[in-house]
């Protein structure tokens, strides 16, 4: 006999086996009268019976059984004349509609093959077939934006770079990003008939959620179809920012009122004399500038110094600084002649002096601005960057320092060049910024949230995140199992539109989502799943030619067996011998 | 009178009643035409009137008379023997033969009376008239007319002002509609322009104009509000006719409302009132160029002719002249008011004038410089614009303008060349002197012998100042001091025209002269030598006689040129004989003496209005700062948002659109954000107007329902300026992992 018996009881074997044979060892025991005659024979035959059907009844058993039964499951997107070439194929073969949800287990559970056509099943319904013979016979994908990426959380002034790729299956198609009200943004035309990458961006102006459209028109400019490009836009956060000089200079005006134009708060404290200073509140209220505290530097984000001033601080001075840059400080060096042929490990490893050009051109119009006549060599380590070509950045812990071969920016300013001016210190200040640490951290990679269909949230959290919804509800978080500071929550959407959910610890961090139709993004889920299944199916899931199936054998007969026995046992004393 | 003569009375009234219906039918044709074009019955009367009177003092029909009416008679009726005209007369003062005639022509007139035509055009008259009145209304019908009428005007269906009720809507009471609307605008009256009606409600008009609405309803409404930026006025009623009158100062966006008599608000649509700005004139002069010199023996006359014009009309034009004389720090100005040569046409919109400027009628003298620029006003009141043109120059050359000047008067650069030549020659030899071993010996020598040459050139010029002739001046002391000594005959001889006659007074000599040696020593110039003493009275006394006095300059100015030439001969020497680097120094001490020279000519005068306070010396340079306190200043200039209220309205839409209904504080909001929308939208008109209305609706109104939030908010969202790039501070997670990583990295970075 080549059938085997499988128990399918969730019960470990041995405590069932266990608690059988002290069950009967107690039978026994009871049975015992000093003597083992005919009927203490009998009697321990019949509570075996009974005890094994106990403890059958307990284990489930079941036999396997070979077979060659197949079905193929319709999932979505399947084509009628594949289905009929593959029943013309194998006669004998059922049909069986695929539900993504729905339960196919007793439909499958005599099959050995399962045919997948279609898009492929949803990711939490492959248990129920993980253990057939799945041969997987997807579609080809129709045109259509297979894949998109963009974040969906951005600051004001951001640009929202939408990139993708995209199935031409046409001639010379287009895609159009437009505003919620259909005016165009961007656009690209797809030319050649296959998978192309594309990128569209545009400007962020103001902060607020946002439903933005992405159009496919193909070569006749007819829409084929319109999607939304849901994000949320919040509002920048202003910065504080120290400087310190060791005498006023133009430099530091120009960027001192450049900085308190745009909201941050700004202190200043230059030297007018000995022991004599200046200081300066933009935007801010008074604070203690002479010394450097732990406690001066925690609130500040950014630290600028002069090279008399860096290279006048006490040892001490310099220890609090250097804690406070590991701790996520940003410290930048405005630089000078002497900063830069400063026998410093990094610079002079960064830095080389030439006999060149003492300006370099930037921006688009070809602005000319000074600079010390040093260039930039490639980065030596990891922790040094470059920023552009006229910057270097170090980190150091949390935090980083740079600074810059460019000198008497203020120029820009006054040949009214304010944009060059503008691009240069937004990326000298933002590389070296305190970054805010959040304690909540919401991710923002493209998330589709569907009517209907689970929504999955992933967050960042250092404690537990408890997450409720903005109409009341709780949503259950769960932990990642190996990123103990990796979590996430599901739900399903149950209105069209913006929904919010918010988290409490120290703060409260509310997250927007936007909720669509499921019949949006229709190409991009297709390709997924078809992906998804690919991969699941085609990666060694399908146990070898598995064509035995296990059948249980009904417990009724068990529980008859454990009836009869238990009858006798009982009835015989009744009625005698 | 026989019944015939009564009868041919009878026909002559006729007769000229038939020519009056013509000119009637004429005047009648004309009259209607006229009316169908013109729409205006006065105008139709007047041209009726005219054709009328002009046809009737030509055509004259008055004076048709009997006798006419007999011949014509006579010429149509053969049977009448020409005797029509004896029935004119009494039959008493006939003969007999004429009276059987005239018997005979009355019987035969009575039997021939049926046969009388009298000669009329009636008939092609009133073909013309016809055919005028049928030109007049195919015209009209053709869309042809002229406008007289300054009252009434017809409003096209595209122009109505249409009203929206801001409170819920009640079906079952009418609201009251417009009938009429009319925009009169009243241009200030240096414009000269006439006014104008129109029904358009979007109106560009002239800074000053006065601007008039009226509008009419056709039920009894309670009160109409103009709403203009954030003013709400309300309008006169005059017999449910509502007018209010507005002066345009700037331009602005303006609506109506109005409460009807059951208490109900409407509310217009938004339109925009822009305002154009009268330009000031603009002034050209062609052909004449910027800076110009006359030599000054030429004659010094400027003559152009300037054009200016002015939208609206120009009402004064002059020339503002300023001669300035002198130089340096004793320049001095005189401004004059010039008024052109031809009369000025006020009012004129292009005008152009002639002027003739005689520099010499203005008693500019050499070296003195004429700055003059056109300046016009225009019509305009209360303040006329001002406009100026560029400033032209004109100078009447020096003869000395090759001195060299110390300062520079005018605004281009005119610093004599040679100040620029020591400077230049030392540039020069530097540079030959880098190049030795790299050309040729002979180049370099050529080029050493050259800038000796430049060198000489640039003494002698400065020779000249000195009152030198030759070029034996500043040469070395040893030569004059050896001629001093070698004079064996001076013991000898009176020199008393030399250097040294303090010599002869202290000498001693045996031959006695008639020479009174006494003389007054007051030549003054015992710094020839260097030797002698200073006479006291040198300073203040004229000497013509001595060569060496007569330079325009200060004695000690003249020692310092003495020497600076002294350099210069010893540079040249240097470079005559090929060692530029020896010349060197001596052309660095030249250019520092020609230096002293310049600084030594300077007059400074006292700065005129600031007066610094005196330093305590006690205090000075202590080094005490201990009054000296830090500085401490605290602002907020970050720049004004001035988009705020337009975003937070932007993101109020959404949950205002959800719900249905506008609260207060957001109605208020809405407020705020039209404000602001209201800038842009005067800057571009006709782009944000649909925006406006629908913030009014919402500020103003209970029932939202008619606002389209998508268009709103789209033009909410174009009216937001771009965000230009500015550093903002990024957001990580407070992630362990990351911060772990960090530190290692630093680790391992060092």
């Amino acid at each position: 006999m080549d059938s085997s018996i499988e128990f399918t009881t969730a019960y470990p074997l041995w405590i069932v086996i266990l608690g059988a044979l002290l069950l009967w060892m107690g039978f026994l025991w009871k049975e015992w009268q000093g003597w083992a005659d005919q009927h203490f024979w009998l009697h321990s035959l019949v509570s075996l019976l009974a005890v094994f059907a106990l403890a059958a009844i307990a284990l489930r058993p079941a036999l396997s059984h070979k077979t060659e039964d197949a079905v193929v499951l319709q999932t979505d997107g399947y084509q009628e004349s594949q289905l009929d070439s593959l029943m013309a194929a194998k006669p004998g073969l059922e049909p069986l509609v695929y539900v993504p949800g729905k339960n196919i287990r007793e439909q499958v559970k005599d099959v050995s093959t399962v045919f997948v056509i279609g898009d492929g099943l949803a990711s939490s319904d492959f248990g129920q077939i993980a253990d057939k013979n799945v041969v997987l016979l997807p579609n080809k994908l129709p045109q259509g934006v297979q894949e998109v990426f963009y974040s969906n959380q951005l600051v004001a002034g951001d640009t929202l770079s939408l990139s993708g790729y995209y199935q031409n299956t046409g001639r010379n198609s287009t895609l159009v990003l437009t505003d919620g009200t259909g005016t165009a943004l961007d656009s690209i035309v797809v030319h050649q008939a296959k998978k192309t990458g594309f990128q569209l961006k545009t400007v962020t102006k103001t902060a607020g959620n946002f439903v933005y459209r992405l159009l496919e028109k193909n070569g006749t400019g007819e829409v084929l179809r319109q999607e939304p490009i849901p994000f949320r836009v919040h509002e920048p956060e202003k910065m504080r920012v120290v400087i310190l000089n060791e005498f006023p200079s133009f430099e530091t005006k120009y960027l001192k009122n450049f900085l308190a134009e745009e909201g941050h708060e700004v202190m200043v404290r230059s030297q007018i004399t000995n022991k004599k200073y200046k200081f300066e509140y933009l935007n801010t209220s008074q604070m203690p500038l002479y010394r450097l505290t732990e406690e001066v530097l925690a609130n500040v984000d950014i630290l600028l110094v002069d090279t008399e001033t860096f290279l006048g601080f006490s040892r001490s001075t310099k220890g609090i600084l250097d804690h406070a840059v590991k701790n996520g400080l940003g410290l930048f060096l405005q630089p000078s002649e002497r900063l830069l042929t400063a026998s410093s490990n990094h610079l002079s490893q960064m830095l080389s002096k030439v006999n060149g050009p003492k300006s370099a051109t930037m921006g688009l119009l070809g602005s000319k601005v000074e600079k010390y006549p040093f260039t930039i060599g490639r980065p030596t380590q990891a922790t040094e960057m470059q920023i552009g070509t006229y910057g270097v950045v170090f980190q150091q812990g949390q935090g980083r320092m740079a600074t810059t071969i460019l000198r008497n920016t203020f120029q820009l300013k006054l040949k009214g060049e304010s944009d060059t001016y503008r691009q240069i210190w937004t990326s000298l200040l933002e590389s070296v910024a305190k970054q805010e640490q959040a304690t909540i951290h919401f991710n923002d990679h493209t998330n589709f949230a569907f009517l209907g269909r689970p929504f999955t949230i992933g967050l960042q959290s250092q404690k537990s995140p408890k997450m409720q919804h903005g109409d009341g509800y709780l949503i259950a978080v769960s932990q990642h199992p190996e990123n103990r500071e990796q979590w996430s929550a599901t739900t399903i959407p149950k209105k069209i539109g913006w929904n919010t959910v918010s988290v409490e610890q120290d703060s409260l961090a509310t997250y927007s989502y936007y909720v669509m139709e499921p019949n949006h993004w229709q190409t991009v889920q297709r390709f997924q799943r078809n992906r998804v299944n690919r991969r699941f199916f085609a990666n060694g899931n399908k146990v070898e030619a598995m064509n035995v199936v296990y059948r249980e054998i009904p417990l009724y007969w068990f529980f008859m067996l454990f009836l009869g026995c238990s009858a006798y046992l009982w009835l015989y004393p009744k009625l005698g011998r | 009178m026989t019944t015939e003569f009564r009868y041919l009375n009878g026909l002559v009234a006729k007769w000229r009643t038939l020519h009056w219906l013509q000119l009637f039918l004429l005047a009648l044709g004309t009259g209607l035409c006229v009316l169908f074009v013109t729409q205006n019955l006065i105008w139709a009367s007047f041209w009726f009137t005219l054709t009328f009177a002009v046809f009737a003092i030509l055509k004259k029909p008055w004076k048709l008379s009997l006798k006419q009416l007999c011949r014509t008679l006579d010429a149509q009726l053969p049977i009448l023997e020409y005797s029509t005209e004896l029935l004119l007369q009494n039959s008493k003062d006939l003969s007999v033969v004429a009276q059987l005639q005239q018997q005979k022509v009355a019987e035969r007139l009575g039997r021939v009376k049926q046969d009388i035509r009298l000669e009329h055009r009636l008939g092609l008259f009133g073909l013309i008239a016809v055919l005028l009145a049928g030109l007049g209304y195919g015209l009209y019908r053709a869309g042809v007319t002229l406008d007289f009428s300054p009252a009434q005007t017809k409003v096209p269906m595209e122009n109505n002002i249409s009203f929206i009720p801001m409170d819920a809507v009640d079906t079952l009471t009418k609201a009251p509609t417009l009938t009429s609307q009319q925009v009169h605008i009243r241009y200030p009256k240096y414009t000269k322009l006439a006014p104008k009606v129109s029904s358009e409600m979007n109106i560009q008009v002239l800074e000053g104009s006065t601007v008039s609405w009226q509008l009419q309803f056709d039920a009894p409404v309670d009160t109409v509000w103009l709403q203009i930026d954030e003013d709400s006025q309300p309008m006169k009623n005059n017999e449910n006719v509502f007018s209010i009158a507005h002066q345009v100062q700037n331009s602005a966006v303006y609506n109506f409302k109005f409460q009807d008599g059951t208490g109900r608000h409407y509310l217009s649509e938004v339109y925009a009132l822009q305002m154009m700005s009268d330009v000031p004139p603009e002034i050209s002069i062609p052909e004449l160029r910027q800076f110009s010199s006359f030599e000054y023996d030429q004659p010094a006359i400027l003559q152009f002719t300037c054009k200016i014009t002015d939208d609206f009309g120009i009402a004064d034009a002059a020339i503002v002249a300023t001669v300035s004389k002198g130089s340096g720090e004793s320049v001095k100005f005189r401004e004059a008011r010039l008024a052109f040569d031809d009369q000025i046409a006020v009012g004129a919109k292009t005008i152009s004038l002639n002027k003739q400027i005689d520099l010499k009628k203005m008693k500019m003298e050499m070296g003195d410089e004429l700055y003059f620029y056109v300046e016009a006003k225009d019509a305009k009141t209360p303040r006329p614009n001002i406009a100026r043109s560029e400033t032209y120059f004109a100078v009447i050359k020096d003869t000395l303008t090759d001195v060299f000047s110390v300062e520079s008067t005018m605004a281009a650069d005119l610093m004599p060349d040679y100040f620029r030549s020591q400077r230049q020659l030392i540039l020069d030899t530097e540079k030959l002197i880098k190049q030795r071993g790299k050309i040729k010996a002979q180049e370099f020598n050529f080029t050493s012998n050259e800038l000796g040459y430049d060198q000489k050139a640039l003494r002698l010029k400065y020779g000249r100042f000195m009152g030198d002739e030759s070029e034996v001046v500043g040469s070395s002391e040893a030569v004059q001091m050896g001629s001093v000594k070698d004079g064996g005959l001076d013991a000898y001889t009176h020199d008393h025209d030399g250097d040294n006659e303090h010599h002869l007074v202290e000498e001693e000599h045996d031959h006695d002269h008639d020479h009174d040696h006494e003389h007054d020593h007051d030549d003054g110039n015992t710094a020839g030598n260097g030797q002698g003493q200073a006479d006291p009275l040198e300073a203040y006394v004229h000497n013509h006689s001595d060569p060496e006095a007569s330079t325009l300059f200060a004695k000690s100015l003249k020692a310092m040129l003495k020497e600076a030439m002294r350099e210069m001969w010893d540079a040249e020497l240097y470079l005559r004989l090929y060692e530029p680097e020896k010349s060197l120094p001596y052309q660095y001490k030249a250019l520092k003496r020609i230096q002293e020279i310049k600084n030594s000519a300077r007059i400074y005068v006292h700065r005129i209005g600031f007066d610094p306070p005196p330093i305590k010396e006690t205090k000075r340079l202590t080094g005490d700062l201990d009054k000296i306190g830090n500085v401490r200043r605290i602002s907020e200039p970050e720049l004004e948002d001035n988009a705020k209220h337009i975003k937070y309205a932007l993101k109020s839409l959404d949950p205002i659109f959800a719900k249905g209904t506008v609260s207060k504080e957001e109605q208020h909001l809405f407020v705020n954000a039209g404000n602001e929308l209201a800038r842009l939208a005067i800057e571009q008109p006709g782009k944000y107007l649909q925006a406006l209305q629908y913030l009014k609706l919402l500020s103003q109104a209970e029932d939202i329902s008619d606002v389209n939030f998508k268009l709103l908010a789209q033009q909410l969202y174009d009216a937001i300026p771009n965000k230009p790039i500015a550093p903002k501070q990024g957001r990580v997670p407070a992630n362990t992992m990351n911060q772990l990583f960090l530190e290692q990295l630093s680790i391992h970075g060092q």
